[in-house]
């Protein structure tokens, strides 16, 4: 069976190691984008199962990626996978929170930092249903 | 008619002197000597003293030494206006009014410095608003760094605890006090995150006293949760 792909949008690198490796350890096969423009890029060119998105990134925004990617995922001119956002903070007000998240159009978020074992069983549970879904 | 008005209310000084107590501007007149000889309605408002209170008193009865100087020193500026100056009326009842002051010197018909009018703007409500605006900027300076040192936490701390909890992975292998103090490692990282939350969430600062007479953020009731819309 072909091992899922998922890909890490994060500018620092001591998280995408921490991650890729805890990933990798779990058979996942992982791609890692450092900035915004290289994440639209990737993904548009690739086939992903999953993204991990951080917010603040170099070029593109996370929020703007993410309601990117979900624009040609739903016009049909990428495959659909999950965005998974990965943000330092929570942002001021529920208002906004609420708002960034319906606008950005990603699946979930997660704050930092995160215990990755909490990562992985969101990320197994994102594949599961998107496994359900296609089936 | 304007000339029946103007019948009615007396003789022309009398009228001037009616206009000038009318006046919604606080003005004080002087002599040479700086004494009060005239002290308007909205003078009497803006600090509560009568006019037989003032009359005849010098001006500094009613603010300070230095602006008092500042007074002298305009009357003496070769008989020119002055540019405004901040100042400070004593009121009747203690405490005291910030005020913007404009003296203008009196000159005679023979154009000699004759006295003074002093024309003064009631500076509270500024004062008041000034306060407010440097309180919320005071707030909005606290909760930006607040926000700000949430934020630059929360990465470096994502990568303590992936690398504990990587080294953690193999745990069977490793040393039991290692293993001990890992665990430690990773339960202080948990701490630090949960006082970056709430340094997240910071809305009222409130300070307390620290240490050495320095002050520090009251974490517990700095964090005001908004009511919910009902």
């Amino acid at each position: 069976m072909d091992r899922y792909r998922i890909l890490i949008v994060e500018d620092d690198e001591d998280i995408v190691e921490t991650v890729k490796y805890a990933l990798e350890l779990r058979g996942f096969e992982v791609d890692v984008a450092y900035d915004g423009l290289h994440a639209l890029r990737k993904a548009r060119k690739n086939a992903y199962d999953l993204m991990l998105l951080d917010i603040m990134l170099p070029g593109k925004n996370g929020y703007e990626v993410s309601r990117m990617l979900k624009k040609d995922m739903e016009e049909g001119r990428i495959d659909p996978f999950k965005i998974l956002v990965l943000t330092a903070r929570k942002v001021d007000s529920p208002e906004r929170e609420d708002f960034l998240a319906t606008w950005s159009n990603a699946d979930e978020y997660m704050y930092k930092p995160f215990e990755l074992d909490d990562l992985i069983n969101r990320i197994n549970m994102h594949l599961a249903a998107e496994t359900a879904e296609v089936n | 008619m304007a000339s029946d008005t103007v019948i009615s209310i007396g003789s022309g000084s009398e009228y001037m002197a009616s206009i000038i107590d009318s006046s919604p501007v606080p003005l004080i007149a002087l002599d040479m000597s700086l004494r009060i000889i005239m002290f308007n309605r909205a003078a009497r408002e803006l600090t509560g003293f009568e006019m037989a209170d003032v009359t005849g008193c010098r001006i500094s009865t009613l603010v300070g030494f230095e602006d008092t100087r500042r007074i002298i020193r305009d009357l003496r500026d070769g008989g020119k206006s002055s540019d405004d100056h901040m100042a400070k009326f004593r009121k009747s009842g203690g405490g005291e009014v910030p005020v913007r002051l404009k003296v203008n010197p009196v000159m005679s018909r023979g154009g000699e410095l004759a006295g003074a009018i002093i024309l003064a703007m009631d500076l509270t409500e500024l004062r008041e608003l000034q306060s407010k605006l440097l309180e919320a900027e005071r707030v909005a300076a606290i909760t930006e760094t607040a926000i700000s040192v949430n934020h630059e936490i929360n990465n470096p701390l994502c990568s303590i605890l992936g690398y504990t909890q990587l080294i953690l992975m193999d745990k069977d292998s490793l040393d039991p006090d290692v293993v001990r103090k890992l665990e430690g490692i990773e339960k202080q990282i948990i701490r630090i995150q949960e006082i970056a939350e709430r340094l997240g969430r910071i809305n009222r600062p409130v300070l307390k006293e620290y240490v050495g007479g320095s002050r520090m953020l009251d974490m517990e009731h700095s964090c005001v949760e908004e009511a919910a819309d009902e």
